[in-house]
């Protein structure tokens, strides 16, 4: 059986087309990026609460809402999940700036009860790894008389409240910088006995919770950029070991086409960006880069072979000759995911839709952009050795 | 046959001999019915042990269990209180979660803060965090003598008598053969020893050895109706009751009773030592002490404790520890109205230690003696200071999958695996027909090759490693297909079956090499900055990606050359 005998379909002299499609996906990924601020990032990255209930019976979506609301967490999101019995509670980025001012509060005037104290402003400052700070909450104080500060400082501690510096910022005023104290996890906690309390003629089961404080959310938020730059990095040099720079940058625009393509596309959709979507889209990158260099490969090849054709020519031979391969380890990669997909669970699900995406926009982008690109950086360098002489 | 061709037979029959070997423990721990199982464990628990650690591990997402990432909040502290911190806190943790039943808890540090717990298996998460979270307490207890526990122990043997009646012996282990009448054991079931000599001067405690005199044979014992407590103990030893490791269990249902609450005084408690003893008659047992609550010393007061080395005997160590003031005084009145008796040291509810008093210490400062190893004083002098650890444990990181969801997981998981497997194959074979069964065979062989590398490493499978799994059969086809259509391209070209395998063979080689190569990079550089699952998942994607080029490189080549070297293949089937 063969799906493409010799094929000798024009891929490079579509590619101004080609290029336009991609520009106008990515464009409009963009602006949905745009308009929604950023990508929907998980609470992997953003810090927060999430708790997979499964009930005996399905209950109503707006009880549940009316149960998360009350214990204080208005912007929870609840969503029906898998079958119609289970439900996901997320509730993302939890502030506990009220907790810390009220402790610094009780600890000030335990060990200081004649300053007279005043709570002025709490600021939730997000952990900055760029300067080593590891995040918390800024609590400023006002007091009549501000007492020794050095004794103040084992008073405070003494009394129940850690902080990590003050600093006294006039006459009466002094900045506490205290510490984190993972409420997420104590939400979850409170958040669980609410909804036992509150549905009590149900079967309650909690499949999964997790929860993750501020300071790993951005820790991860950092090692997944390094992850990504550190592997773009390791790719150009691979590629520009083994081919040519040229292909290397061609190999690398094809992949953040693919990368945006997909990123825009979960925009869109509104599906959120967790820490497994971001292995999926390494994976992508992987694979993408697989699809272009057998391409590459090929043209490297011809080069040798074919020295009268035309580059333009040479690299359109290319991709029809590699064009068979590439379809049909698209279509078994895409077999396996779309069962992944299908029957893979729920956990896994946006996992195996980035895969989906990708593996089609990376199948597009070895072929319509990846190879023509090279074209076009061909072109515009002889056309501009010409000019010159 | 070919040089060539018999090395390539020889390296593939040793990798695939080599990978069924360190899958053997995971086959047959699958294919025993839970049943089975769970007598294997009673029955040879040592083999059971071996076989589960050789087996290929199911991460946290597809076991259930509990992942937590604590970290240590020193900001309430001096820096004199900050050293070693993490150490302290890392004891405090490790003496609670064998408090939670769970098989194979993994606790280790990462980075300077931090301490990752997992709990596979454990159901009662609540429980688990708050006792992760509770404040360490240590204290130093007075350990009752012989003669009020032979009290303790007749008032058990008769509150008890008749209460609990065959539900003890259920819980003694199945060994029975080994175990001694009832008459015979009446005779061994108290038996004081001699106070050993009191010879060390100074303020020091010495912790006696146990093992170096007359510790009775230790028999695993059946319980005797007439004596239902007294019975199941080995011997006295000193002050305290030795239990052998068959009857700790009963041992300590008939203590958590409800009768057997009430015949213990107010005023004591019975605590175990946390480790286990060789007994000199074979077997393990541990030590049950009887201790005080109304006579001890809190060790939050505890300043500071470290190894030192002895003056006396300069090649053994002892450990030097010191009280604040109020400290200072209560050991001085503790230690001067109990000279010469036992203390246990007093961890979260667990005896670490048992020190004899020698004399009134009356500054707070004093040393610790007992020929210690360096690894047993840092353990000690760490457990002392834990007790003084006012640092917060605070959970940055929870991660909990209930065991149903965790099934599920493997269940879909599987499913999915599979029947992308099937249709993979039916779709090489159709496209390929001959050749495409010998690249689903190849399939087959990288897929036995990865499970292999994955018991072989002990790495856990986690749901994304599924994933990678998956990925890797789709994306394992890539290097025969490659291999394929340039074979294809050259029996167009006019070639003979033989150079046209050479020559597809060649001219693929490159490529295979450089797209598997790149795909390996972000595998690898995944691996390096991901956590828990997304590790998992480049595991088993970077062990795919190898084992593809291996299994179309080598092993279905030799397929090729073994089907083809005859020559009498005219047409190749592809």
């Amino acid at each position: 059986m063969q799906f493409f005998g010799e094929t000798h379909i024009s891929f490079v002299a579509f590619r101004n087309k080609a290029f336009i499609i991609s520009a106008v996906v990515i464009l409009a990924g963009l602006l949905s990026l745009m308009i929604k601020g950023g990508p929907n990032l998980s609470i992997d990255f953003e810090g927060g609460t999430l708790i997979q209930i499964k009930f005996d019976e399905p209950v109503p979506v707006a009880d549940l809402r009316a149960v998360v609301e009350n214990a204080g967490y208005e912007n929870g999101e609840i969503q029906g999940y898998g079958n119609s019995t289970e439900y996901l509670i997320t509730i993302e980025k939890i502030s506990e700036a009220k907790e810390a001012g009220e402790n610094l509060m009780e600890s000030l005037v335990a060990a200081a009860p004649d300053a007279g104290w005043t709570l002025v402003s709490v600021k939730d400052m997000a952990p900055n790894y760029a300067k080593s700070f590891e995040g918390g909450n800024l609590v400023i104080v006002e007091a009549a008389a501000i007492p020794d500060l050095e004794e103040l400082k084992v008073g405070v501690r003494e009394n129940g409240t850690g902080f990590v510096e003050v600093t006294q910022e006039s006459d009466n005023r002094l900045a506490f910088s205290l510490p984190y104290s993972g409420i997420e996890s104590q939400a979850a906690e409170l958040l669980k006995a609410e909804i036992s309390k509150s549905f009590p003629e149900r079967e309650i089961e909690i499949r999964r919770t997790e929860t993750v404080g501020p300071k790993i959310g951005a820790e991860l938020k950092n090692r997944m950029w390094a992850a990504i730059i550190i592997s773009m990095f390791g790719i150009l040099i691979y590629i520009s070991w083994r081919f040519e720079f040229k292909f290397a940058i061609g190999a690398i625009l094809a992949l953040v086409h693919d990368v945006l393509i997909t990123l825009g596309i979960f925009s869109l959709m509104g599906r959120e960006i967790s820490l497994v979507v971001i292995a999926a889209f390494l994976t992508i990158v992987g694979y993408s880069l697989n699809d272009t260099i057998v391409v590459f490969d090929r043209i490297r090849e011809n080069f040798s072979l074919r020295r009268r054709e035309s580059y333009e020519n040479m690299v359109n031979i290319s991709i029809n000759e590699s064009l068979s391969r590439t379809v049909i380890t698209s279509l078994t990669t895409l077999i396996v995911i779309l069962f992944l997909y299908l029957y893979g669970g729920e956990v896994i699900h946006d996992f195996a839709f980035a895969l989906l995406v990708g593996v089609i926009v990376g199948t597009y982008s070895s072929i319509f952009v990846a190879s023509p690109m090279l074209v076009e950086w061909h072109n515009r360098i002889t056309s501009r050795v010409k000019a010159k002489s | 046959m070919s040089k060539s061709l018999r090395y390539k037979v020889i390296i593939v029959v040793v990798v695939l001999l080599g990978s069924l070997w360190f899958l053997y423990p995971t086959f047959r721990l699958a294919m025993m019915e839970p049943e089975e199982r769970q007598a294997m464990a009673v029955e040879y628990p040592e083999d059971y042990d071996k076989l589960e650690k050789k087996a290929i591990k199911k991460g946290l997402d597809l076991s259930g269990g509990m992942h937590i990432v604590l970290e240590v909040d020193d900001s309430k502290l001096s820096d004199e209180e900050k050293v070693d911190v993490v150490d302290r806190a890392l004891q405090v943790i490790r003496n609670r979660v064998d408090q939670f039943g769970v098989s194979e808890p993994n606790i280790k540090r990462e980075g300077s803060k931090r301490i990752i717990i997992q709990l596979p298996g454990l159901q009662d998460e609540a429980r688990a965090r708050r006792l992760l979270g509770q404040t360490a307490m240590l204290e130093w207890r007075l350990v009752r003598q012989q003669g009020e526990v032979v009290e303790v122990i007749r008032r058990l043997d008769e509150v008890l008598k008749g209460e609990l009646g065959d539900s003890i012996n259920d819980v003694i282990a199945a060994d029975q053969t080994a175990s001694i009448s009832a008459e015979e054991s009446d005779a061994l079931a108290i038996q004081p020893l001699d106070m050993p000599d009191s010879s060390v001067t100074g303020d020091s405690l010495p912790v006696p050895l146990p093992g170096d005199d007359a510790l009775a044979q230790i028999p695993v014992r059946m319980m005797d109706p007439d004596k239902p407590f007294s019975s199941m103990l080995t011997t006295f030893y000193r002050d305290w009751l030795v239990v052998s490791e068959a009857n700790v269990a009963g041992v300590r249902k008939m203590l958590a009773s409800p009768e057997g609450r009430k015949a213990i005084p107010d005023d004591s408690d019975f605590l175990w030592l946390d480790e286990v003893m060789d007994l000199p008659e074979g077997g393990t047992g541990r030590f049950l002490f009887l201790v005080a609550n109304d006579e001890k010393v809190s060790g939050k007061n505890l300043q500071n404790a470290t190894p030192a080395s002895d003056p006396n005997n300069p090649s053994s160590l002892l450990i030097r520890f010191q009280f604040n003031r109020a400290g200072g005084r209560e050991l001085a009145r503790f230690t001067g109205k109990n000279l010469n008796r036992f203390t246990a040291i007093v961890l979260d509810g667990k005896i670490k230690s048992y020190p004899v008093i020698r004399s009134k210490i009356p500054d707070g400062r004093g040393v610790i003696e007992g020929s210690f190893t360096d690894e047993d004083a840092r353990d000690l002098s760490v457990v002392l200071r834990a007790g003084a650890l006012p640092a917060d444990l605070i959970p940055v990181e929870e991660r909990t999958v209930g065991p149903s969801l965790g099934a599920d997981s493997i269940q879909m998981g599987s499913r999915a695996a599979l029947m992308g497997l099937v249709l993979v194959i039916l779709f090489m074979i159709v496209y390929y027909k001959l050749s495409g069964v010998i690249a689903s065979l190849a399939l087959i062989f990288n897929l036995t090759i990865l499970f292999g590398m994955l018991a072989y490493l002990g790495a856990a499978l986690t749901l994304p490693g599924i994933a990678g799994i998956i990925l890797t059969i789709g994306m394992a086809i890539d290097a025969n297909v490659l291999i394929f259509e340039r074979i294809r391209e050259e029996i167009r070209k006019g070639k003979t079956v033989r150079s046209a395998i050479d020559a597809g063979y060649d001219k693929a080689f490159t490529t295979i090499l450089d797209a598997n190569l790149t795909t390996l990079i972000t595998a690898i550089v995944l691996w390096q900055f991901g956590t828990g699952p997304i590790k998992g998942f480049a595991t088993t994607l970077s062990i795919g990606i190898l084992g593809s080029m291996f299994a179309a490189l080598v092993f279905s080549r030799m397929l090729f050359d073994l089907w083809t070297r005859s020559g009498k293949v005219k047409k190749l089937s592809i």
